[in-house]
């Protein structure tokens, strides 16, 4: 067999080139088939992973810890003490990157021109360091500077629906712990930029004004956190639940159902794209390999007059078809990286934000490598093109030589 | 003659042509298939969402969208109603506000919607999603329905009470007692736990609104009918110095995010088109080349280069032909049975039903989903013909018919 294969490869490899026109044309189709799949897959994971971190940075985190209750009815009675003991062992263990206690409540926000329902969330602001969009850059005015600040932060788009700016004073109406609707005049000390649904949402202020304000001594309700790897989310998980029995500790993909839903659906149309791709390569390869095969009959029959088995006319039409999608193959792979490569800072859809935000994305979208899955990708076509091109072979194969010879 | 000299070299080579035939026709059929699962999908997007509450166009005050205060109202909107009844569409007089609601020791805010109930009924969805109780009738008086998730949140149930607070026009308090007729269940997320709606007349009285209205929302048979009659409907708004509002300036991130699907996926259909026409010029140039001594041979005896071409040009006609043909009934048929059944994806179930649309995708077929793909398809096809005709331009008949 080694022997047929020294005499084989060189010679598939010579066929191919033999209508140089012909096999370049192939390439040129299987390459552009592979950077479809291959450039669709990286933007679909980038997108997803956009929508994964826009979700996760608005206070969402890869998970949070509340009292069993507060999920279903996010009020000031399902409240938790703050972390101690085992639970505050692990939050300060080296996996987290960050965590942060808060107090998260919905409440009324009032100027003088309009009230507006809103949701009151108390922080410690350098906790939010990594963990959360507010630690990003205002719009305006000035962050809170620690846990006891009494000024609030709004977004831009409720200080519009409000009449109100920074250095104006807000009401905030929110029910306490007695029950009383608990009310509490703030100065708005800045203003933040963020998705519009996020912007005429929350309004922050310090954590222990929050407390103060509603009655509830040093409680809050939930601690958000993010880990140095997430791949260990769930070993983490574990171990948290473990660490406090008796509290609700969720993952972001149940606290957000919709960002998972997104991923997935991104997955399914990758998928698609894939069936469709490969589909119209297979076509390709077995026109252009039974063409080559119909116009060499001669040959074939020449080949197998002086003593080439069938067999090995199967392995020399297979190895050109192997060679033939190989060569596309990294034609395709090198334009899809290229491509990706030149998206590195970002594709920016700027142009339709507004879109982006609605699908809840960033407006900025970074595609990766992802090798695994470009090496996957490559695999699964060169298969594929080999396969598709049996048929063609076995057709080379078939014919007996004396009838061919005696055509034409 | 020319055509059936076309139409036998077609058939010389049966496989090839076949073969040819089926990957155009097959990208024909997914580019329908796509297309019209886009168009589908962006009109449920667009009549679904758009249906739930706001309806397929709004008149309101000048500036209400920008800054939806208490203090800007449409005055006599009756009349108004009339008059956009006699374009065919149906309206319905809103007054809109936020408000506390209040149960026991337990209180929300919430967006409140004063309603006529029996003109809600033609144009919102949140009607026909109650799951307990009932929706308004036009004799209610102190009655609401509120969404599933503020209910629970106010531990509140059909026949109990509830208190709403607010600030009403003039700047005096706004306060009312009312029952909870019934709880509706959207699905979507912010509706549910946000929206509740009470009868028109006694919101006016409430918010000392008098006899005015927030906002009239507009609805008809479908989103384009309302469309269709938007300059009308401007026209009738600036009369009354009033602003109408199209669905695309009521949530123009809709529009922007169904634009933003469309610019992206322009890239792979290219993508898809240039596969294909890679494959076929590949085909069309063997077809040529191993005819070349046929060519030398019929330039030989008197045949004209344009005849030539237009045979060989007439052969990729007949091909496309044959493949739109093909590609179109196996597309739209593919379009047409799941436009009934609906096609399903792994997670966009969940994705949809926040979006008001349910879980399953339905495409639809129309002229653009129809033709754009096979056009666009048939176009470069026959572009790329160009090729092999301008090739045979060039033979000479002497070399052409020593050629291997």
């Amino acid at each position: 067999m080694n022997a047929a294969l020294e005499l084989l490869l060189p010679l598939a490899w010579r066929n191919l080139w033999r209508n140089p026109r012909r096999s370049a044309l192939v390439m040129v189709a299987v390459a552009i088939g592979l950077l479809s799949i291959v450039d669709f897959t990286a933007l679909m994971q980038a997108w997803s992973r956009s929508t994964v971190t826009a979700s996760l940075r608005t206070l969402t985190g890869e998970g949070q810890i509340h009292a069993p209750g507060y999920l279903g009815d996010p009020c000031v009675q399902h409240r938790m003490a703050p972390p101690s003991g085992a639970l505050l062992a692990q939050l300060d263990s080296g996996e987290v990157k960050a965590w942060a206690p808060r107090v998260r409540v919905p409440a009324m926000a009032r100027s003088e021109r309009a009230s507006l329902p809103v949701t009151l969330v108390g922080i410690d602001p350098r906790r939010e360091q990594g963990l959360s969009f507010i630690a990003d850059p205002l719009a305006e005015g000035r962050h809170l500077r620690d846990a006891d600040d009494g000024g609030v932060l709004i977004g831009r788009k409720l200080a519009r629906r409000l009449k109100t700016g920074v250095g104006k004073r807000i009401v905030i109406m929110s029910e306490a712990a007695d029950g009383r609707l608990g009310e509490r005049g703030f100065r708005i000390v800045g203003v933040y930029p963020a998705a519009e649904r996020t912007e005429s949402t929350f309004v922050f202020t310090g954590l222990h004004t929050g407390q103060k304000m509603l009655g509830i001594g040093d409680a809050v309700s939930e601690v958000s956190f993010m880990l140095r790897d997430p791949s260990q989310l769930d070993l983490y998980l574990h171990g948290l639940r473990k660490a406090a029995p008796s509290l609700d500790v969720q993952p972001w993909r149940t606290l957000q159902p919709l960002t998972e839903a997104m991923s997935r659906f991104a997955n399914s149309f990758v998928g698609l794209w894939l069936g469709v791709m490969s589909v119209l390569v297979a076509f390709g390869v077995v026109n252009t390999l039974l063409m080559a095969v119909y116009e060499r009959v001669r040959e074939f029959g020449l080949l197998q007059a002086l003593g080439l088995r069938p067999r090995l006319i199967v392995v020399e039409v297979l190895l050109e078809s192997a060679f033939l999608t190989a060569c596309g193959v990294l034609l395709g792979a090198a334009g899809a990286v290229a491509l990706i490569a030149g998206f590195h800072d970002g594709l920016n859809l700027g142009f339709l934000a507004r879109g982006a935000e609605w699908l809840g994305a960033g407006h900025v979208l970074y595609p990766q490598f992802d090798w695994p899955a470009l090496l996957r990708a490559c695999l699964l076509v060169w298969t594929l093109g080999v396969l598709a091109s049996l048929w063609p072979a076995w057709r080379a194969a078939r014919r007996s030589p004396v009838a061919v010879l005696g055509q034409g | 003659m020319i055509l059936r000299l076309a139409w036998r070299n077609l058939w010389r080579q049966p496989r090839r042509t076949i073969l040819s035939l089926l990957s155009i026709a097959f990208a024909m059929g997914v580019m329908v298939w796509l297309l019209g699962l886009q168009q589908g999908v962006y009109g449920q997007m667009e009549s679904n969402f758009m249906r739930i509450v706001q309806g397929y166009a709004q008149i309101q005050p000048r500036g209400y969208a920008d800054d939806p205060d208490i203090d800007k109202t449409v005055p006599r909107p009756g009349a108004l109603a009339r008059r956009i009844g006699t374009l065919g569409l149906t309206a319905s007089p809103r007054g809109s506000g936020y408000a506390i609601l209040s149960s026991g020791t337990r209180s929300r805010g919430a967006m409140l919607l004063g309603v006529v109930p029996a003109a809600e009924a033609r144009l919102s969805a949140i009607p026909t999603a109650v799951h307990e109780g009932r929706y308004l009738r036009d004799d209610d008086g102190a009655a609401i329905v509120i969404g599933k998730s503020l209910a629970d949140n106010l531990h509140v149930q059909v026949g109990q009470p509830l208190t709403l607070l607010s600030t009403a026009k003039d700047g005096s308090v706004a306060a009312d007692v009312l029952t909870v007729v019934g709880v509706f269940a959207t699905g979507i997320g912010e509706i549910d736990r946000q929206f509740a709606e009470l009868p028109l007349s006694r919101f006016q009285a409430t918010f000392a609104l008098g006899g005015d209205a927030s906002l009239i929302a507009i609805g008809g048979p479908s989103l384009k009918a309302v469309d269709r009659r938007l300059p009308a409907l401007r026209k009738l708004a600036r009369a009354a110095g009033l602003d109408a509002q199209a669905w695309y300036e009521l949530e123009p991130g809709l529009q922007q995010a169904i634009h933003l699907d469309a610019s992206i996926s322009v890239f792979w259909y290219a993508t898809l088109l240039l596969v294909v026409v890679f494959i076929i010029l590949n085909a069309l140039l063997m077809a040529v080349l191993e005819r070349t001594r046929e060519f030398g041979m019929v330039l030989a005896l008197g045949a004209r280069h344009g005849l030539l071409g237009r045979v060989v040009w007439l052969e990729l006609v007949l091909l496309v032909a044959m493949s739109a043909a093909l590609g179109m009934s196996g597309g739209s048929a593919v379009v047409l049975w799941q436009a009934g059944h609906g096609f399903a994806l792994p997670g966009g179930d969940a994705l949809f039903r926040n979006r008001g649309l349910s879980g399953k995708m339905y495409p639809a077929l129309n002229a653009f989903s129809l033709l754009t793909g096979p056009a666009a398809i048939g176009t470069s096809v026959m572009l790329s013909g160009l090729f092999p005709y301008l090739r045979i331009r060039r033979l000479e008949p002497v070399s052409a018919m020593r050629a291997v």
